[in-house]
């Protein structure tokens, strides 16, 4: 009886990790995904704009600005950074064979990696985020330990998730980006200017990143140039493991690429990605569009 | 003059499919392009929506040159495009689909009224209103994109061969619906292979073939005519 409990309490506990870390990645998630659905583009650069955000987040909150503010301020940062790649490196390709945007993504997103460690104020070497937050535990039972860092990756990643649901089906803006994805010269006879509505798309996904970037920062407080890549890869697989171009796709994706690798580096942390990619494999064999992507198309 | 276009020239890719067009439509009148497939009506469309570059020549609606306004903005002027092909926003609702349609637009309580007009054009459209309109038979969507080509409050209607792939019964009851759209006093720019039906509803008409003009006047001349006669309505002269 004793030995149940135990097992039982570790795989809350790993539960409870998993979600954390999901969380970020479903936020990054979201980002890949709406952009996809909207230009058919992968961003590669998407996991750039997390490392750019948590930098701003690291120098305000350096500069004594409250955490709450530097969260917005990094939110800012990655809706306007998103925006200005999309107006400098994707729009003059538009188009152009969807090819030449996805080489522009990967070296917008070398770019971005080794402009930041080129520059005096970031450089290569690794910085520590300050400890703005005084770690709490909570204890739920006895073994069970939750800290108030996680509590507020939790509560930060799903209401902003909730908001980006209520944006994407409640509002005229996200009723457009649906029909844009759909038919953007059905929705330019509409009156809608799509230009924009791609805008606003990199707008809101470049704002998820940058909160992702700042709840990774105060999460795993070491910053450097290259401290997207991982997350971003990780993320594109789970918007593709969901269905790319479908946003739950995207959040119960995330969801799950965080509870897996949690779960596996439990079991054997040599096999963490592997067990992840291997899961991959198998559900793109059985549902080669994702767990929500469409696997038929409407007749034309 | 409500709306005139003239001496208009589209290239498609190399291929030169408007060549030179020029036609006009007063206010209040149903004038309808006929021609075969490839003859250029549905370029001709989307040069006025400008959804595609016009090569030469010029457009003028109420007075003003709208040749080099943007697409988004052609919407507002007043004039409506209903594509053809029955382009619903297939993963929206109904209730999406007119939001659309209604997305120059800023007064609520005005969509709310044209809304209501919508579905007492179309009473189908309000029993299906939250269904993907993905799920529509063939002739609910036909109706689903005339009823979001309205939501503009467009003083013209360009309607791109709405009689496509539907079921004559279907045929009736949406070109029905065009003589109730115009007699709201909305003026309808009708694009159609199905000369019959066309010249039915129309006040004048257009016949293109390849890019040109062939033969104009009113809706009773056409029917007349050999040309139309031969080539539209499959009937020999005798």
């Amino acid at each position: 009886m004793r030995m149940v409990l135990c097992h039982m309490e570790l795989v809350i506990i790993q539960l409870i990790n998993g979600i954390q870390l999901g969380a970020i990645y479903a936020l990054m998630a979201l980002g890949y995904t709406m952009v996809y659905g909207i230009l058919k583009l992968i961003n590669f650069a998407h996991g750039d704009l997390l490392m750019i955000s948590a930098y701003v987040a690291y120098f305000l909150v350096n500069l004594h600005v409250p955490l709450p503010l530097a969260f917005v301020a990094s939110m800012a940062t990655g809706a306007l950074g998103a925006i200005i790649m999309d107006k400098v490196a994707y729009k003059p390709l538009r188009s152009q064979p969807r090819l030449k945007a996805l080489i522009t993504a990967m070296g917008v997103s070398l770019l971005l990696e080794n402009g930041c460690r080129a520059l005096p104020f970031i450089g290569p070497s690794f910085r520590r985020f300050p400890d703005v937050i005084n770690v709490k535990n909570f204890s739920l039972t006895e073994n069970i330990i939750i800290t108030n860092i996680q509590i507020i990756n939790l509560v930060m990643a799903i209401s902003l998730m909730l908001m980006l649901w209520f944006i994407i089906k409640k509002t005229k803006l996200g009723i457009a980006m649906r029909a844009v994805s759909l038919d953007p010269k059905g929705a330019k006879l509409m009156g809608v200017n799509v230009e924009r509505v791609i805008s606003a798309t990199f707008a809101l996904g470049g704002a998820l990143a940058g909160a992702a970037g700042v709840l990774t920062a105060i999460t795993y407080p070491r910053l450097s140039p290259y401290m997207g890549i991982m997350p971003g890869l990780k993320a594109f697989i789970a918007a593709v493991f969901g269905g790319i171009g479908s946003i739950p796709g995207a959040m119960v994706g995330g969801m799950l690429m965080g509870i897996i690798e949690t779960a596996a580096t439990a079991v054997n942390s040599q096999m963490a990605e592997g067990v992840f990619f291997l899961l991959l494999l198998v559900v793109l064999l059985i549902r080669p569009f994702g767990l929500f992507g469409k696997t038929t198309r409407e007749k034309v | 003059m409500l709306f005139k276009v003239k001496d208009l020239n589209v290239y498609y890719g190399v291929i030169h499919a408007v060549q030179g067009i020029s036609f006009n439509i007063e206010a209040g009148e149903i004038v309808t392009l006929l021609g075969a497939n490839g003859a250029g009506k549905t370029s001709t469309l989307s040069a006025i929506s400008n959804i595609i570059p016009i090569h030469s020549g010029s457009i003028i609606f109420k007075d003003q040159e709208i040749t080099s306004v943007p697409a988004h903005r052609i919407v507002e002027s007043g004039i409506g495009h209903v594509p053809e092909g029955r382009h619903v926003f297939s993963d929206l609702t109904v209730m999406e689909n007119l939001v659309m349609g209604a997305y120059t637009r800023k007064k609520r309580s005005e969509i709310e009224e044209d809304m209501d007009r919508a579905f007492s054009l179309f009473p189908r459209l309000k029993e299906r209103i939250k269904q993907v309109a993905g799920t529509l038979s063939g002739g609910e969507q036909q109706m689903l994109v005339m009823a979001r080509g309205l939501m503009s409050r467009p003083s013209l209607l360009l309607l791109d061969e709405p009689s496509m792939g539907l079921a004559p019964v279907i045929v009736d009851e949406v070109f029905d619906n065009i003589i109730s759209i115009n007699r709201q006093g909305i003026s309808i720019l009708l694009v159609e292979q199905n000369a019959e039906i066309a010249l039915s509803v129309a006040h004048r008409g257009y016949v293109l073939e390849r890019g040109n003009v062939v033969l104009q006047g009113s809706a009773e001349e056409l029917l007349q005519s050999s040309v139309v006669q031969e080539a539209y309505l499959g009937k020999t002269i005798s």
